[in-house]
């Protein structure tokens, strides 16, 4: 085994690759910390913004003495944070694509919720150079340089019959030189992985699944290496190596792109954008509405309120309030369908990572990273809790046409997730 | 002692015969050169000694190598003899120490009598040149590598294919020197060549392969002439 090691490490070539492999692999996991430390930061700035206008509120509402409930659900911002989780530099997805911080008024909450989803069109192109990025589609390359020419280099150098001719087991011969491959291959990805989690004391658990992962997969690099250059008539290394850079493209770029385009396809789901758009057209368009149009039908499903005292003049806080929650209304069904739509594209991607490694690398990362649609859906469903609660909170001062008393507004639901 | 026996062996490929019943001995410090016109089969004979055959050959008869049968008993034949191909094999990035090194590690030669060095001391390479990596040596360097790890591996049969292919007058001799040097020390040697005048200077027994069978010649410098040499390999002798 030394002197296998010795005969590989020797040719300055695989000495640069590994350590360009080390090199990228800690770019890979500093990019991904980079991105998450600027998302906490801009989450702590964010919440220490919330604090000081909450404070400079509280001494305002205390001078006003009464606190008009239409006013501080109209002016009143309430910062809605997506934490990101410890491994999340291991895989950005969907947090590079969806906000972090948002401000939630108690307006309609669908157009402010989906107002933020203007993908970025570089990221949704690229993604981001995280670890996930650089396993699932350069670590591929890596094995495939290293491992393309086992048997071609020594046939092209006319070694084989020298080699055969010393070796006792053919077997044993081959299973070590390429177990040295990938024994290297996978140090130079998770030695940067281990010492970066010890230096951000970051738990051993998560990162025992990472590395799991990261060596079945460049296993099943390995494997498909073995397969294609250790075959029989694999004597010619440029063949060996545009077969296995097929088999890249197919594994990596091509079958992952397509099976997105039959999710998307199989699973339609309307962009976030369109609900902001559609719930703007309704709230445009209930200003021009008989009042009781908007009315009647809220007080169908809050008829606590009904009894409360009429709705006079131009413009009133409730029918504003009640047009703005009307229009979520009518959107459940289309934000229901877009939510069941993504789940089913989530199930469906599962069912795929069972025979694409590449996919199944990236949702396993994305799990542990809490990035994936799962944890966003959850993250959207505590943002309408919290609305939810806001609502209830100021509804009987808005319906009741009572004042807050600035102690009242200092218990004003927060955002706690 | 016999390190090499062929016995009845043929060769077919596809129904056509490239060998055709050889026997042939190679007994302790003997040197036998087999000469032979390109495809006569020569390097086909010493794949098969090698026990290298591809699967479709059909192969009759058997080869041993000290009684061991190449294609019953594969790794205890192998074990007994060093190849040294016409191209000499050595890994370019590597040494000639971590050559010989590398290359018996994958041998069932454990441990060697002497140290690497004092092989390389015998067939004579360059102290200053044991250190520099493989590339920057000459063919005839790379020979001697190649003749050491025979030595280190303590092979009892030499198999050379066209050791003296590509090789000035000088180096030539010196590989010659080495070729009876091994003699010498009880080895058998087994060369496949095109260079006659050398294989006379240090073989036993000249045998040529044509019509896949093989003819013992006389190393009489009378009857071997150009004109009889020419028949030869022409098969017409």
């Amino acid at each position: 085994m030394k002197h296998e090691l010795i005969l590989l490490l020797k040719q300055r070539s695989v000495l640069l690759l590994l350590l360009i492999s080390v090199a990228l692999t800690s770019l890979s996991l500093l990019n991904g910390w980079q991105n998450i430390s600027h998302m906490r930061a801009q989450i702590s700035h964010a919440q220490l913004e919330e604090q000081r206008q909450r404070e400079r509120q509280l001494v305002a509402y205390a001078d006003q003495g009464k606190i008009d409930a239409g006013e501080v659900g109209y002016y009143v911002f309430h910062y809605v944070y997506q934490h990101p989780s410890e491994w999340s530099f291991i895989a950005l997805g969907n947090r590079l694509v969806t906000p972090y911080v948002q401000r939630i008024r108690l307006l309609g909450l669908q157009g402010q919720l989906y107002d933020g989803e203007s993908h970025h069109p570089e990221y949704v192109m690229l993604g981001s150079f995280d670890y996930a990025f650089w396993l699932v589609f350069f670590s591929p390359l890596l094995c495939i340089a290293l491992m393309h020419d086992l048997k071609a280099s020594e046939f092209e150098a006319q070694r084989l019959k020298l080699l055969a001719s010393l070796v006792k087991n053919p077997f044993i011969f081959w299973a070590r030189r390429i177990f040295i491959r990938w024994v290297l291959i996978f140090m130079t990805l998770i030695i940067p992985l281990a010492i970066f989690s010890i230096l951000k004391n970051l738990t051993l658990p998560s990162l025992i699944v990472i590395i799991t992962t990261t060596c079945l997969y460049t296993l099943f690099w390995t494997m498909v290496c073995i397969m294609v250059s250790l075959r029989a008539r694999a004597l010619n290394a440029s063949l060996n190596a545009i077969l296995l850079a097929s088999a890249w493209l197919l594994v990596c770029v091509i079958l992952p792109n397509l099976s997105q385009l039959w999710l998307n396809d199989r699973y339609p789901a309307q962009d976030g954008s369109q609900i902001a758009l559609q719930h703007r057209q309704l709230v445009h368009g209930a200003w021009d509405l008989e009042k009781t149009d908007t009315l009647n039908p809220f007080y169908e499903i809050y008829p606590q309120w009904q009894h409360t005292p009429p709705v006079t003049g131009r413009f009133h806080w409730k029918w504003y309030y009640a047009f703005q929650h009307m229009a979520d209304v009518r959107l459940t069904s289309n934000v229901m369908a877009r939510e069941h739509a993504l789940l089913q594209r989530h199930q469906a991607t599962i069912s795929l990572g069972l025979i694409l490694p590449s996919i199944w690398v990236q949702r396993s990362l994305e799990d542990i990273a809490q990035s994936n649609i799962i944890h966003l859906l959850n993250h959207r469903q505590q943002i309408t809790e919290f609305h939810n609660r806001l609502r209830h909170f100021l509804y009987p001062y808005l319906f009741e046409e009572k004042a807050l008393t600035s102690q009242e507004f200092g218990h004003m639901p927060a955002f706690e997730h | 002692m016999t390190l090499l026996s062929i016995k009845l062996f043929s060769c077919a490929f596809e129904g056509k015969k490239v060998l055709q019943s050889l026997n042939l001995t190679v007994e302790k410090g003997q040197v036998l050169s087999i000469l032979g016109s390109n495809g006569a089969g020569k390097s086909t004979l010493l794949k098969c000694i090698l026990g290298l055959t591809d699967k479709n050959a059909q192969l009759d008869g058997d080869i041993e190598i000290s009684g061991h049968s190449v294609f019953q008993q594969p790794l205890l034949a192998r074990e007994q003899l060093a190849y040294v191909p016409e191209q000499p094999a050595v890994y370019g990035h590597l040494s000639a120490l971590e050559n010989i090194r590398y290359f018996l590690s994958l041998s069932s030669t454990s441990q060697v009598s002497a140290p690497i060095e004092a092989y390389l001391k015998q067939v004579g390479l360059l102290q200053e040149a044991w250190d520099r990596p493989c590339s920057e040596y000459s063919k005839g360097m790379k020979q001697k590598v190649m003749l050491a790890l025979a030595l280190a591996k303590q092979a009892k049969l030499l198999l050379m294919d066209e050791p003296n292919s590509g090789l000035d007058p000088q180096a030539t001799d010196e590989l010659n020197q080495i070729i009876l040097q091994c003699k010498n020390n009880g080895m058998g040697v087994l060369v496949v060549t095109h260079d006659v005048l050398s294989a006379m200077s240090f073989s036993d027994q000249l045998y040529m392969l044509s019509n896949a069978q093989l003819q013992p010649i006389s190393i009489d410098q009378s009857t071997l002439t150009l004109d009889n040499l020419k028949k030869m390999y022409q098969g017409q002798a």
